[in-house]
């Protein structure tokens, strides 16, 4: 039973190690001109200023938080409208409602937010 | 495809999940007392509480939701257990919680959050329905010990309580993605058909090691204990008994009802473990409260205890095993809460009474309070006539007929040394005079209310046991 899992063994083994061998053969054989352009983080790009770890205020985590739940609303959204059609004839009316309740929540999560003063800045 | 939904079995459920919403609503004025809140959280309770009563009584069975809800009488029986905790708990935070208006709306509806994860986790009939059950109460459990921003402690509790809360839930993920991989489903029944056959692949078995490691660290179980003193001594005093008490009797839930219906075929195997487990759970616990100073650190490692003498129940892995360790999660909350609730009830001007030390002289000065306190405390060492004796006399029993006689003699070692620790409280408290004079607040009425309901079902439970062994023999599933 085991045995029947070969295949997956060796594309992994061949995929190790044809990346293994390229990186190598480049680091080995490829020419070395650094200069400081090159050596920059981003070739072309902007300049860098300081590194990354800066500060930002943690409101940003409340916005990232509301972002998130509405979005994942949306996406459940996707897949109720598409069995919709499949359900439509013995209980649209039912899964309309159930959706509406499921909105009408959130909404009353939104109202609760905006209320508490999740939404404004300062 | 028609649609059916049998609305009778959720209706617990369904209240508190209205009760929450009402309670989310009605925090949005400003204009109305916020005191009303903790009103409507208990009534919504106690409403969800006669119903799964009503159900239990009359025996409702049946699934939901594609097989993966299952309300049965086991189901019904911890409804029961995490709402009479609800209602405890709500009962001793309103006096706690009325310094602060702000602060009392988010507390109640996260309280009603938790509460609402549990029953999910009580009647999940699919390990994916546990988990979501187990990460809805454990979020609103985290906010919670961190409820008191301002307070160190309680942040400290919070972030703890957090990164090793979310660490154990992906022990207990990978334990079901394991079991998934060694079983093809993760419906509870459908596991344990699944895995009848005598080749127990390894799959299986880290899985189901796995979810020991997760559900170990939800109940607090030693070796996965350390988070519990420290959450406990930071988070508010009423979370404290909160999270000591309906949170592990729903992990315990989950626990119970997957390894006895899933993975009956490898009872072998986990039993072992278990044994091993409430047999280090037991001893580690009360041998680290004896060193405590700290009255709610000697409540947390007591409470690891605790956990342990309800494994043995599990160890015993029969019938009277199953009934006994839910009857035992009963009393236990009861009287955690109630403990929880007389060191709420010690408060001075100063502040929390939190040592030990700081009890000495209350059996003159406050009789209710130290009448309180001794009766929490001698249940919880498992005294006669009170509930914690009927409690472990039952567990023991399952144990000695399901043959581990040596489990119940370290039980019996270990529920000695629990007296010396328990009982050095109630020696403080009537036979050392105070260092100081202490000036006390007025008792909260609510308070007051929720303790004597606490003594009265401990009393009760220890004289009548038989007014809820019954209903707890009726649930096994």
């Amino acid at each position: 039973m085991l045995i029947d899992y070969l295949p997956i063994l060796l594309l992994g083994l061949f995929a190790v190690l044809f990346a293994g061998i390229n990186l190598a053969l480049t680091h080995i054989l490829g020419p070395k001109r650094p200069n400081r352009v090159k050596l920059s983080v981003y070739e072309s790009g902007v300049r860098p200023v300081g590194d990354a770890r800066q500060r930002f205020t943690i409101r940003f985590d409340l916005v990232a938080m509301l972002f998130i739940i509405f979005d994942i609303e949306v996406v459940f959204l996707y897949p109720w409208a598409v069995v919709f059609k499949k359900f439509s004839e013995t209980s649209g009316l039912f899964i309309l409602i159930e959706m509406l309740v499921f909105i009408g929540i959130l909404l009353l999560g939104y109202i609760y937010a905006w209320k508490k003063g999740g939404l404004t800045w300062d | 495809m028609p649609i059916e939904i049998n609305w009778q079995l959720l209706m617990p459920e369904l209240i508190i999940t209205l009760t929450l919403l009402i309670v989310l609503v009605f925090d949005l004025f400003d204009s109305i007392s916020k005191a009303i809140l903790g009103w409507m959280t208990i009534v919504g309770a106690g409403i969800a509480l006669w119903v799964s009563i009503q159900m239990h009584q009359a025996g409702t069975v049946g699934t939901q939701f594609n097989d993966m809800f299952k309300v049965d009488n086991f189901s019904l029986f911890f409804n029961i257990i995490f709402l009479v905790s609800t209602i405890l708990v709500a009962l001793i935070s309103m006096s706690y919680l009325s310094r602060d208006d702000r602060k009392q709306g988010p507390y109640y509806l996260l309280i009603l959050l938790a509460t609402l994860g549990m029953m999910l986790m009580a009647a999940g009939n699919e390990l994916i329905i546990v988990f979501l059950g187990l990460e809805l109460m454990s979020l609103s459990l985290y906010v919670l010990a961190g409820y008191f921003r301002d307070n160190p402690a309680s942040s400290e509790a919070g972030m703890k309580y957090l990164l090793l809360g979310a660490f154990a839930s992906a022990f207990f993920l990978y334990g079901i993605a394991l079991i998934y991989g060694g079983a093809g489903t993760t419906n509870v029944p459908a596991i344990a058909e699944a895995i009848t056959a005598p080749n127990k692949s390894p799959l299986l078995l880290a899985g189901m090691f796995l979810l020991i490691v997760g559900f170990g660290f939800k109940v607090a179980i030693v070796p996965f204990h350390q988070w519990a003193p420290d959450v406990y001594e930071g988070a508010p005093t009423t979370i404290a008994a909160f999270i000591s008490a309906g949170p592990k009797a729903a992990g315990f839930a989950a626990f119970l009802r997957i390894f006895m219906e899933a993975l009956p075929s490898l009872q072998v195997e986990w039993s072992s473990v278990v044994i091993v487990l409430a047999m280090l759970t037991m001893t580690v616990g009360n041998v680290i409260a004896i060193a405590q100073t700290s009255i709610k650190r000697m409540l947390a490692y007591s409470s690891i205890a605790h956990a342990g003498y309800v494994l043995i129940g599990l160890a015993a892995a029969n019938n009277d095993g199953i009934s006994s360790a839910m009857l035992y999660l009963l009393v236990y909350c009861v009287m955690n809460i109630g403990a929880f609730g007389a060191v709420i009830l010690a408060k001075t001007e100063d502040g929390e009474s939190l040592m030990i030390s700081d009890y000495a002289g209350l059996g003159l000065r406050k009789p209710l309070l130290a009448m309180f306190m001794t009766i929490m405390l001698l249940s919880l060492a498992g005294f006669p006539p009170t509930a914690g004796f009927v409690g472990k006399f039952y567990v023991f029993k399952s144990a000695v007929q399901a043959g581990h006689i040596w489990l119940v003699i370290v039980g019996a070692i270990n529920t000695a040394i629990s007296a010396f620790y328990y009982l050095r409280v109630v020696v403080t408290m009537y036979m050392r005079e105070p260092e100081e004079e202490l000036s006390f607040t007025a008792y909260p009425s609510t308070l007051v209310v929720g303790l004597v309901l606490a003594a009265i079902g401990v009393l009760l439970i220890g004289i009548l046991p038989s007014l809820m062994l019954t209903p707890a023999q009726n649930s096994v599933f």
